[in-house]
């Protein structure tokens, strides 16, 4: 190491953290070419034309886009979620994607399909989440460490499917990580003091979860001053009470998450209200759990706990335990040099504990707790709790920092130990991801047994209307296709971009000469639905993974 | 923490993920490939039996779509065992039973197996119920005459037309399973009599009634009244409600033919939503009745 200057170790690694990061989202474009649209996609891309119309406008008449009635029309469509991911989902469209000719645009030859193209700034945060656990790993015990961090997340297969989308629960997660890691700079940093308030602004702009982030922030704060306090009998100074990070995130993160919104800039507490009504009023969705359907409340208090130890890998979610355990017990008996003066713009120097342990856990542990409420709406998918995983990689990294520190293995041993140990860490995550592909959302750990072993202990298959591959009629005699839960935003993306069967409608189940029917427990009554009209209880098409029906065809007879 | 420790982390979390390497071997591949279905439709159209189940339920969408026998409709949509002298389980590896059929005994002692058999992946299980029962007729293959306080339905293959509304064998969805059953939505209250004149009767008449669908149950819990009269005489009244899924009823009778008539009474057609109570909501009540020889329940099982 002492060969190589020190210009390059100083970028090596940075370099190689967005080398990753350009791969991970290369190889998302690539592999969700083949992922269907799944429902929420469908009216996301038609909101975000609309807003990047707006944005495009707003380059060529700014007087006009910004005035009321223009930035309402184009934000009302979705008006529910933030607007950052659909402006940056339409820009992308803009910028890079195909489009066909509309009455009032012409068409348009871009780099990839539209779809594609609005995918690409979720994927570009993936991807950049991913070569951010890198670099935290890296710094926290070298190249190994920062691949296990990377790959304990992004190989993830649940993380892997919705990193690939149009959506919002990885790039909150990439947002909320990002947040966190400015808040642990922001602690020695007058700079990252300020940064932390408009990436958290940034974060809430992009989802709902980020606005958990400052509370949990201050939370980790309050536990750092009670523990010095109570093991060393340190008394903060009263500037460090409230410090910095935390002024900057109550004050700037609004105004920037404001500003990322339009829609709110003509009600901001009118409308602000009506979205946290919306979601803390959200719909009961029906969700099967150990062969229960699910949609009233309260959902069983472990429904979450067990979704992520049925579609984690048991070694991610031990090796992330080992490390809260470990070094959240060396964070607490951490001594404390209290040599440096802790002052409101730095209120955690470096001769204070950082207590990363704990930090991370609170982050890993709280989106599951949170989800496992019986106050909290029945949401369903694993996706919601997504914001913990980066944490539980970072914890995965806290355990190989601290086992190889002390397993005090010699060297020469441990230059081949490492890499082994690090591949057979991962290899269980990539294989499962490798077999879902585009499927991932149905996708199982091996000591669940899989697709098969989820099925038969009465576990989700799917609930999003995108297991769609093959299933289309495509023989020029079927006219009318129901489409169950395939949203129609969805289709007529497919049809924008010439991957829907020329001729073929959609229509209600009566008039249709096929239907579609997304595999859920509560989806039984649209599965007899479909037997009563085709006379038949036997599907023309079945798509699988490993076995287990996740979407079948029912047809009329040829 | 010490060396011994660390390294005995270390190795226990090497031998945890080789352990879900290999069980990632065996669980992300396919267990069934499209070779092994025909071999199996012959073998379950081969056997002489009463009925055919799926000892691996996830399996039904392929399963009926490949082997024809699992796609009649009195097996994709059962009733429950009760009048079956014997039948078959397919399932895939060792899957012989299912949670699933012993919640069709309905109290029932579970069958004995007789045979056992591999074909490909899959496994064939014959059973047999010792007692021989026997199921002599069904409301839903032949359906009954309906009568409301309008008047006579016109009855024409599997559907009657009455002035309230359409009562029909259909599929219908009760408790998140497919049944199979007689199927209406009347406005409140309205009875619906049901009638068959020298009906062939074994020793039990046993029938069940539900309501479909999920959405409708999940805002009503309203009653069903079903009362039963055997030759004009008063035979018996079950009221159940929603709530209480696939429910069944039974009638001792006594064999031979005897003229059955059944009341069904929804109390409310409606829903209570987030806008109060809708007349229009989407319940239907979902009806079944056989007549059943339960054949020798004294015979000691061998």
């Amino acid at each position: 190491m002492n060969d190589i200057p020190k210009w390059l170790r100083l970028t090596a690694a940075p370099a190689f953290a967005v080398l990753l990061a350009l791969l991970v989202t290369a190889a998302l474009s690539s592999a969700h070419r083949g992922t269907g649209y799944v429902r929420d996609e469908g009216i996301y891309f038609d909101a975000s034309r609309s807003y990047g119309a707006w944005a495009a406008k707003l380059t060529t008449d700014p007087g006009a886009a910004l005035s009321k009635k223009v930035r309402d029309r184009h934000f009302a469509p979705n008006h529910e979620h933030p607007a950052l991911m659909k402006i940056l989902g339409g820009v992308s469209a803009r910028a890079v994607g195909s489009a066909p000719a509309t009455e009032r645009t012409p068409a348009r030859r871009g780099w990839m399909p539209e779809g594609a193209a609005m995918r690409l700034p979720a994927q570009l945060l993936a991807g950049m989440a991913t070569g951010l656990l890198f670099f935290a790993g890296y710094r926290r015990a070298g190249v190994l460490a920062g691949l296990l961090g990377a790959g304990a997340f992004m190989l993830l297969p649940r993380v892997w499917f919705n990193a690939g989308l149009h959506a919002f629960d990885v790039p909150v997660a990439a947002a909320i990580l990002v947040v966190v890691l400015a808040y642990r700079r922001a602690q020695r940093s007058l700079g990252w003091g300020l940064a932390v308030g408009v990436l958290l602004g940034v974060a809430i702009a992009v989802k709902h979860n980020a606005l958990f982030v400052g509370p949990l922030l201050a939370l980790h704060h309050v536990l750092n001053l009670a523990l010095d306090r109570v093991r060393h009998g340190r008394v903060a100074p009263r500037s460090t009470w409230v410090p910095l990070p935390l002024v900057s995130m109550m004050v700037v993160a609004p105004l920037v998450a404001l500003a990322l919104w339009p829609w709110l800039w003509t009600d901001p507490v009118g409308r602000f209200t009506e979205y946290m009504a919306f979601h803390s009023q959200h719909s009961w969705y029906n969700m099967e759990f150990l062969g229960v359907n699910y949609n009233q409340p309260p959902m069983p208090l472990a429904y979450a706990a067990v979704m992520t130890v049925a579609t984690v890998p048991a070694i991610v979610l031990v090796t992330a335990g080992a490390g809260l355990v470990l070094q959240g017990r060396e964070d607490v008996r951490q001594p404390l040099h209290d040599d440096a003066v802790a002052s409101f713009s730095r209120p955690r120097p470096s001769s204070l504990p950082a207590r990363d342990a704990l930090l991370y856990g609170l982050f890993a542990l709280f989106p599951i707790a949170l989800i496992s409420l019986p106050s909290t709406p029945i949401f369903g998918g694993t996706k919601h709790w997504l914001t913990g995983y980066p944490f539980v990689a970072l914890l995965c990294v806290e355990a190989w920092a601290r086992l190889w520190r002390c397993a005090d293995i010699p060297t020469a041993r441990r230059r081949w130990m490492q890499p082994v140990a690090c591949v057979l860490l991962l290899i269980p995550s990539a294989i499962a991801t490798r077999d879902g592909l585009t499927l991932n959302l149905s996708q199982y750990a091996p000591l669940v047994g899989g697709p098969r072993g989820a099925a038969d202990l009465g576990l989700n298959r799917g609930f999003w209307g995108h297991a769609v591959g093959g299933l289309l009629p495509d023989d020029g005699r079927t006219r009318q296709i129901h489409l169950h839960d395939l949203h129609e935003l969805a289709r007529r993306q497919y049809a924008r971009e010439g991957r829907w069967p020329a001729g073929l409608q959609s229509s209600g189940l009566p008039k249709a000469d096929a239907a579609l029917l997304f595999h859920e427990l509560h989806m039984t009554t649209y599965e007899v639905d479909a037997w009563n009209r085709f006379g038949t209880t036997a599907p023309a098409a079945v798509l699988e993974l490993d076995d287990v029906p996740l979407t079948s065809l029912y047809a009329d007879e040829p | 923490m010490n060396a011994t420790t660390a390294r005995r982390i270390l190795a226990g979390l090497a031998a945890l993920a080789g352990l879900e390497v290999v069980l990632g071997g065996l669980a992300y591949r396919d267990a069934i490939g499209p070779q092994d279905w025909p071999p199996l439709a012959d073998a379950v159209a081969a056997e002489e039996v009463d009925t055919v189940r799926l000892a691996t339920p996830w399996l039904g969408p392929r399963a009926r779509m490949e082997v024809p026998a699992l796609a009649a409709p009195n097996v994709a949509a059962p009733a429950d065992l009760h009048g079956v002298t014997d039948l078959l389980v397919v399932g895939l590896g060792d899957d012989d039973w299912s949670d699933a059929l012993d919640r069709e005994l309905e109290g029932a002692a579970r069958p004995h197996r007789r045979t056992q058999r591999r074909v490909g992946p899959f496994t064939l299980s014959r059973y047999a119920f010792p007692s021989e029962p026997t199921t002599l007729q069904r409301w839903v293959d032949t359906p009954p005459a309906m009568d409301t306080p309008s008047g006579s339905c016109r009855v024409r293959g599997a559907s009657g037309r009455c002035k309230e509304g359409v009562v029909s064998v259909r599929f219908a969805e009760v408790d998140y399973e497919p049944r199979r059953c007689l199927t209406y939505a009347f406005e409140d209250g309205t009875p619906l009599t049901l009638s068959r004149e020298a009906m062939p009767l074994g020793t039990v008449l046993r029938g069940h009634v539900g309501v479909s669908d999920f959405n409708g149950r999940l805002r009503s819990d309203a009653a069903i009244r079903v009362e039963v009269r055997i030759d004009g005489d008063f035979a018996g009244r079950f009221v159940t409600t929603d709530a209480q899924g696939w429910q069944p009823f039974t009638v001792p009778t006594t064999p031979g033919p005897h003229d059955v008539e059944v009341v069904l009474t929804d109390t409310v057609k409606g829903t209570w939503g987030k806008r109060g109570y809708s007349g229009r909501g989407g319940r239907k009540v979902c009806f079944e009745l056989r007549s059943i020889d339960e054949g020798d329940k004294g015979e000691v099982p061998s």
